[in-house]
């Protein structure tokens, strides 16, 4: 390692670099580097150099460090998880290596630091000098920032799809990210976000009574991905769908879902790096899949399940699954999903993202869909 | 002048036009190869299908187009619909068996399965990322063993004993047959078994998870196969109904759905002697290089697409 001074980066997912990158800035008085969005030549840069049965997010995560240490990034951030992408950290450091890069890797999984403390003396060691009092201030507005991008996100996918003015949700979304990537402190996010949904909320729309809904289901980092998932939520939403998404960093790990407070501290309490990003949410949901399974198959696979089940039992009129080939957990939850489908007759569409370009397949089979969930509905109300 | 309306599928391998009335019986239809040439061969269509209806009597007020091509073609005969080819289907099939439950296809390229409850699709899947098990794995195997794959469906049904033949994968199939060739099985037996493996393969991927209902419609190329059709018959237990018009159900769907869409475009039948070229734009605004493509008419451009956004958008 070069004595040049540290600059950080993280692979893209979502927006949610915007949080990740104030956490360096701001909390460690680092720099960082936001990979370029994601392009074909991401992934093809990613998949020429990784093992070719590994999951899609690898490959996305791959491509990302090496176009983000091309613009200068020189420590890359990797946060593990309870499948396979547990060992990724180890996987891409080495790979990277081999092909002549000089970077650092911050590897925040268990078996690097032990436990929390180590973790957090893990991150400490690239910011000596900073203060523990210094990081802890930024902290309410990194949460605050993910808050705002998952609501502003999850009022788009229940309206958008309704709106009168062509672009018109898209461009207050557009205004609200770049706005917020100039946000210093809690209240500039908390103002935008409110200038934004009273935006969204002056729009017109002619949204009927009794919209047709879809629920989105998935793998931890397709689903939360719009470039891997081929924007799979504003394909349906355009074609005039309500569409709803749990999965995202604010349910995943910020809050709990436990109805009531102790629950939730309960939950909080055992905030479980172990199984990581599932620890506080997968106890209360996996009671309220008992029926279906007995057992956590790790990763995201009992949200995909809790929510199959109570996005059926809301009367919904479709869910759309999305996974990155191969993902294990997600396909050791499909034949559960195939008996919620049985059970509340419910249809679903099944997605498998691989590292193919085109569009079409999936525009095809979105659209087909959507016009039988569509035509059923009518069906039914008259 | 009577009201009539266009329905056209162009697929990877073949290329369907139908003419319906407002009753929806079809009053021309024609089927031919692609080739390669989804212009081309949506152009002769059109001719094809003009030669067989009355001009003085009829008059098309609504095409609708499917299939793969649908886009560039849809942009060719000013279409008033373009749809997928899984409703298409679904909406073709229903309207000429209103008490169908279930629809199996296999295509060229694809395979699909729709569910149907009171006339309308409550359930499909579509095989995806691989194409195991459709009529072009049927085609080279025929090839292999020196035989017309119009043939496969006499000659399996010939057989006392058809050989086991792993369904999985296609590699594997492939590989299989190979062994059991070389091991010295009859080839009616093997052709047997190939019928038998793709029927299996499709219960297996496809219909995973699916409660195959009767009255069951098979279609799609592959339902020229005697040899399919009764591997689908014995593993199912029920009877398979293959219409003779199943290779229509598409173009018949996207001209039903161009009726039901309300909106009536002039169609021409002229288009046939136009000339529509497309040409290929590499969009170099970031590294996702999109491929535009754009159609012109007679030199005018009518139409393009390809673009992940604005940026790449091209107006005439």
């Amino acid at each position: 390692m070069s004595a040049k001074p540290y600059n950080l980066t993280y692979p893209q997912l979502g927006n949610y670099d915007i949080p990740i990158g104030f956490l360096v800035r701001k909390g460690l008085g680092l720099a960082y580097t936001s990979p370029p969005p994601m392009t074909k030549q991401t992934i093809e840069l990613g998949a020429k150099h990784s093992p070719d049965y590994v999951c899609a997010p690898f490959k996305c995560m791959m491509g990302c460090y090496i176009e983000a240490m091309e613009k200068g990034a020189n420590v890359i951030i990797q946060t593990g998880g309870t499948c396979r992408l547990g060992y990724y950290g180890e996987l891409h450091e080495q790979i990277l290596k081999d092909l002549g890069y000089d970077f650092k890797i911050m590897n925040l999984t268990l078996a690097q630091y032990g436990g929390i403390m180590g973790i957090l003396g893990g991150i400490k060691k690239y910011a000596p000098k900073r203060k523990w009092s210094q990081i802890a201030k930024v902290i309410p507005t990194v949460a605050k920032m993910i808050k705002s991008i998952d609501k502003v996100e999850d009022y788009m996918r229940k309206n958008m799809g309704f709106e009168d003015i062509p672009g018109s949700f898209e461009k207050i979304y557009k205004h609200f990210l770049s706005k917020l990537r100039q946000a210093e402190t809690t209240k500039d996010v908390e103002e935008l976000y409110h200038l934004t949904m009273r935006s969204f909320s002056r729009l017109p729309v002619h949204k009927p009574d009794d919209p047709v809904r879809v629920g989105i289901i998935g793998e931890y980092f397709t689903i939360m991905d719009p470039f891997s998932n081929h924007e799979i939520e504003k394909k349906i939403a355009m074609m005039g769908a309500e569409v709803h998404r749990w999965m995202d960093l604010s349910h995943s790990v910020l809050s709990c879902p436990d109805d009531n407070a102790l629950d939730m501290l309960r939950s909080y309490a055992k905030y479980d790096l172990k199984r990581f990003p599932s620890s506080i949410w997968v106890d209360s949901q996996r009671k309220k899949i008992k029926k279906y399974v007995s057992e956590d198959m790790g990763a995201s696979s009992v949200a995909t399940i809790a929510m199959a089940d109570h996005y059926a039992a809301s009367g919904f009129d479709g869910l759309v699954h999305v996974k990155s080939f191969g993902c294990t957990p997600e396909m050791d939850a499909i034949p559960v999903l195939h008996n919620i489908s049985a059970d509340y007759k419910i249809p679903i569409l099944y997605l498998s993202y691989d590292t193919q370009s085109s569009d079409t397949g999936i525009e095809t089979r979105a659209e087909a869909f959507y016009d039988m969930i569509s035509m059923r509905k009518e069906a039914r109300q008259s | 002048m009577k009201k009539a309306y266009l329905g056209i599928d162009i697929g990877s391998i073949s290329t369907k036009g139908v003419i319906i009335d407002e009753e929806h019986n079809i009053l021309a239809s024609v089927y031919l190869w692609t080739e390669g040439n989804p212009l081309g061969a949506s152009k002769k269509v059109i001719q094809e299908l003009a030669s067989q209806i009355d001009l003085d009597e009829w008059t098309v007020v609504a095409a609708g187009t499917t299939g793969s091509a649908r886009k560039l073609v849809g942009a060719m005969c000013n279409a008033s619909i373009v749809k997928n080819e899984i409703t298409a289907h679904a909406v073709g099939t229903t309207t000429l068996h209103p008490d169908v439950r279930t629809i199996l296809e296999i295509g060229g390229q694809d395979s699909k399965i729709i569910c149907v409850e009171d006339g309308v699709a409550v359930d499909y899947a579509m095989n995806t990322l691989c194409a195991a098990g459709t009529g072009s794995f049927l085609t080279s195997q025929a090839r292999r063993l020196g035989v017309d794959v119009e043939e496969f469906g006499k000659i399996a049904l010939g057989s006392k004993n058809p050989t086991p033949i792993a369904a999985r994968c296609t590699v594997f199939a492939e590989s299989d047959l190979v062994h059991k060739i070389q091991m010295g099985h009859k080839k009616e037996d093997i052709i047997a078994g190939l019928c038998n493996a793709v029927a299996n393969n499709y219960l297996n991927n496809i219909g995973k998870g699916k409660k195959i209902l009767p009255p069951i419609v098979f279609q799609g190329g592959v339902s020229k196969n005697e040899g399919v059709v009764r591997a689908f018959a014995d593993s199912l237990g029920e009877e398979i109904i293959v219409d003779e018009n199943g290779h229509l159900m598409g173009c018949y769907g996207a001209a039903i759905l161009a009726h039901g869409s309300g909106i009536e475009k002039p169609f021409s039948f002229d288009v046939a002697d136009m000339e529509f070229v497309t040409r290929e734009v590499i969009c170099e605004n970031c590294p996702n290089h999109c491929e535009i493509i754009c159609v012109y008419r007679d030199g005018e451009l009518i139409d393009s697409w390809g673009n992940r956004c604005e940026r790449g958008v091209i107006r005439s």
